[in-house]
């Protein structure tokens, strides 16, 4: 049970990932852009970030680098649209700029479960501690 | 003339004694000698004629000189010194035309002065003439005087000769006056002064230039108008004058080439002809065509130069010849055959003209051309004849500028294309000629064929550029859109009560999601230009990871054969290889379908040299890796194999298939610098090869290819 924010352009997007989470317990907050989402982020601390890459008004790459000089910690997760082949570069990038994990749209139903629980877990532990409140989020 | 007898009383008594002694003397001997001798001779040797004798003799003397007289054509009279005729010869008396001159007749006693100083009218000034000289004869005043005069017939022309000559011995003192027909002198005088005048004018008046030299001096005896004019002299100022000093005035004919004329000359029979170069007085140049040869004239032998000056019709001549040369020169040498084909008004049709290019570019020669009629229908491809024949039937019926292409076959057995062009041209009569070119324009259709196959390519290429710009752009809006499809309808299927009816439901659209995916992911595969990222590869190893793969999805009918070499390696992106491979193990197997059938995989170095010619599926010359895919299938025709590379293409039934899969491979192994060909027999199978280069890093390293 934790919260992520989701920050996707794509309403059919992020319909999904609400229907997917919620099925699994988490909290949802959602922006549909850069700006939104770093704004959602001071106000939701999220335990995990969802964001795509190739958004209107504050892209992906953007979004993450403001982010991580909020958070050097908050696991975030990169997706792209660019199908199963493509948009590494994207994707590379975004890992370089502070992104745990990447994720190809589209992605199966158990890829989007797992990849969550894997990094909420890696959050417990004391290395990656995140304590709600703790951090200027 | 009467005969003076003197009888006088006075003579005396002794003379008429002695007259009539003689007289009976003579008698005697008449009698004496029988009257049988002529002469008798005394002693002595004193002759004496025997007066039948003397009076024969006398007559017969002037009977001979009456003969003699009456006998001459001549009008002769006897003139005392007062001018009266006192004789006339036979002629005289028998000329019964009264002239002035002549006076009536034989008209004795006349005084012949008279008569001419009363002449009047035609012929009177030659009578008058007459009795002014007959009077300076009678005078003395000359010897003899004589004048010719006409005095014409009404039917003929006739002339005299009139001498008057002086008499003067002891019978008579006077004037012997004669008349002489000259007609026939005259005549001839008349008629030669006419010949003369005839061929003075013709000498003159030729426009050619006549000259007649003496062969042995070489100085001109005669030179017409013409011929003087032409050097700028006058006739007078040539005559006479060696021929030499003229003939070879220009300094490149030597005198000795000029005396050459007149040593050849003289013995030919016909006209030596030949061009002589000339300079005139003032200096100008002309060329003359001359006509030598030798002629007797006027009874010596002279050489007869006739010379026309032909300076400007040899320059003509000239022109006319280089025209010919360059309208042959052109004709030969440029690349297609002029003819001429002439249709007469009659339906009557033949070729006036065929150049000489004919054989080299049709194989035909012009002789065949000409007399073989079949010759058209055998050299023009079968596809083309019908036009070919019908554009030929147009145009006799129309004449117009006709233009066809057509292939044809060579006499050698070359397959070439021509372009026949005709301009016909219609004359009053009705005839048409037809003014024909053939190029032989192979090599442009060879060019337009490349063209058009380039042009083909390029569409291709920009069809899956453009296809690689949309899909690029939808492929993202796509995978948006998919996840939902996707991820939620696994989620419903989780959330279904077991045995729920929406299950299958749920699943099969599931199931369409995924196929949905798979086709975005090809079509960005299609469209990405990524270059691919290298490694070192050991193609062994690909195909192995192949073959296993397949070993997993492959039914058991179909075998598949592993024969790739070891250690050879190539510079790729290990996946993409892999992806090529998988793309054409899937098609070997389809091709196959549920027959028996075998897959190959072999791979061996091949070494590629420099290509004949240029194509864009031509690799650089070098050591590569060939790799083959070969089946057993159904193979295909050569239509699919000339498409089989093109993006959608696919002969799998509609849904089976994006038709994607080759134009990837193809793509794929473009990136990589190779090549990939495809042979395929319907019924009997496919193969597809792969050329790669081969890498450059350390060949020979066995432990490199792990």
């Amino acid at each position: 049970m934790a919260r992520i924010l989701v920050i996707d352009d794509n309403q059919l997007v992020r319909d999904t990932l609400k229907a997917v989470l919620l099925s699994v317990g988490h909290k949802i907050a959602f922006a549909a852009d850069g700006e939104e989402g770093l704004r959602a982020y001071h106000e939701f601390c999220p335990a995990v970030v969802m964001t795509d890459i190739l958004m209107p008004k504050k892209e992906g790459i953007e979004t993450i680098k403001d982010l991580r000089k909020i958070s050097a910690s908050v696991p975030i997760i990169a997706m792209s649209g660019g199908g199963r082949v493509g948009n590494l570069e994207y994707l590379e990038m975004a890992l370089r700029f502070g992104a745990n994990r990447t994720i190809s749209k589209p992605f199966e139903l158990e890829e989007v479960i797992e990849i969550v629980a894997g990094l909420l877990e890696e959050a417990v532990l004391p290395s990656t501690a995140l304590e709600p409140g703790s951090q200027s989020c | 003339m009467s005969r003076r007898t003197r009888r006088s009383e006075s003579m005396n008594e002794e003379v008429l004694s002695l007259i009539e002694a003689m007289h009976e003397n003579m008698q005697r001997l008449e009698e004496l000698t029988g009257g049988e001798v002529d002469a008798v001779a005394d002693r002595l040797g004193r002759t004496f004629m025997l007066r039948g004798a003397q009076d024969r003799l006398r007559l017969s003397e002037a009977a001979k000189q009456a003969a003699i007289l009456n006998a001459l054509p001549a009008h002769i009279a006897l003139l005392d010194t007062q001018g009266v005729i006192i004789s006339v010869n036979g002629q005289w008396r028998q000329f019964g035309h009264a002239t002035a001159v002549q006076g009536p007749g034989h008209a004795t006693g006349l005084n012949y002065l008279a008569i001419c100083d009363r002449a009047r009218g035609e012929g009177s000034f030659e009578a008058h003439l007459a009795a002014k000289g007959i009077r300076s004869v009678l005078a003395d005043d000359a010897k003899t005087f004589s004048v010719e005069y006409s005095c014409h017939s009404p039917t003929e022309g006739r002339w005299f000769l009139m001498t008057v000559v002086r008499l003067d011995n002891e019978l008579l003192s006077g004037a012997v006056v004669m008349h002489i027909d000259i007609t026939a002198r005259k005549q001839a005088e008349i008629d030669l002064r006419s010949s003369e005048n005839r061929f003075r004018s013709i000498f003159g008046a030729v426009s050619e230039g006549i000259f007649i030299i003496d062969p042995a001096t070489a100085s001109f005896r005669d030179v017409n108008q013409a011929g003087a004019a032409m050097f700028g002299y006058t006739p007078d100022e040539l005559i006479g004058l060696d021929s030499r000093a003229i003939l070879s005035s220009v300094p490149s004919d030597t005198e000795s080439a000029a005396s050459a004329w007149f040593q050849t000359a003289p013995p030919m029979g016909s006209p030596q002809r030949f061009d002589w170069h000339c300079r005139a007085r003032d200096g100008r140049r002309f060329l003359v065509e001359v006509s030598l040869q030798p002629a007797t004239i006027n009874g010596s032998l002279s050489i007869l130069a006739t010379m026309s000056d032909v300076t400007e019709r040899r320059a003509t001549e000239e022109k006319l010849r280089q025209n010919e040369s360059r309208l042959q020169g052109l004709a030969s040498n440029l690349p297609g055959v002029l003819f001429q084909r002439l249709i007469r008004a009659d339906g009557g049709c033949s070729f006036t003209y065929i150049s000489d290019r004919c054989e080299e570019i049709t194989g035909y020669t012009a002789e065949e051309w000409v007399s073989d009629r079949t010759i058209a229908r055998r050299h023009i491809g079968l596809e083309h004849l019908p036009l070919f024949l019908e554009a030929m039937r147009q145009l006799r019926v129309t004449p117009r500028p006709t233009e066809i292409e057509y292939a044809c076959t060579t006499k050698r057995g070359d397959e070439k294309w021509f372009q026949l062009k005709i301009q016909p041209r219609t004359f009053p009569s009705g005839d048409v000629l037809w003014d024909g070119l053939i190029f032989d324009i192979s090599h442009q259709k060879r060019l337009d064929r490349q063209r058009v196959e380039l042009e083909n390519q390029l569409r291709q290429v920009q069809k899956i550029e453009a296809i690689g710009t949309l899909a690029g752009g939808i492929a993202h809006e796509l995978n948006n859109t998919l996840v939902p499809i996707l991820v939620l309808t696994k989620l419903a299927l989780k959330e279904l009560p077991p045995g729920s009816p929406s299950t299958e439901k749920l699943q099969t659209t599931l199931d369409a999601a995924c196929r949905a995916r798979a086709l975005v992911a090809e079509i960005l595969a299609f469209s990405r230009k990524e270059q691919p990222r290298t490694i070192r590869v050991d193609v062994a190893e690909t195909v192995a990871s192949a073959v296993r793969l397949f070993a997993a999805t492959l039914p058991p009918n179909i075998a598949l054969e592993n024969r790739a070499a070891r250690q050879l390696a190539i510079d790729a992106d290990p996946n993409q290889l892999l992806q090529v491979l998988m793309n054409l193990g899937t098609n070997a197997a389809h091709a196959i379908g549920t027959r028996e059938g075998r897959i190959l995989i072999a791979t061996d170095e091949a070494f590629m040299a420099e290509p004949a010619g240029s194509h864009p599926d031509n690799v650089v010359p070098g050591d590569y890796v060939r790799i083959l895919v070969s089946d057993d299938g159904c193979g295909m025709d050569s239509r699919t194999v000339e498409r089989v590379f093109e993006p959608f293409f696919t002969t799998k039934p509609i849904g089976d298939g994006t038709g994607l899969g080759l134009s990837v491979v193809h793509g794929i192994i473009k990136n990589h610098r190779g090549r990939i060909s495809v042979q395929s027999e319907l019924g009997r199978g496919t193969t597809f090869t792969i050329l790669l280069p081969r890498s450059e890093a350390a060949r020979d390293d066995g432990a490199a290819a792990t």
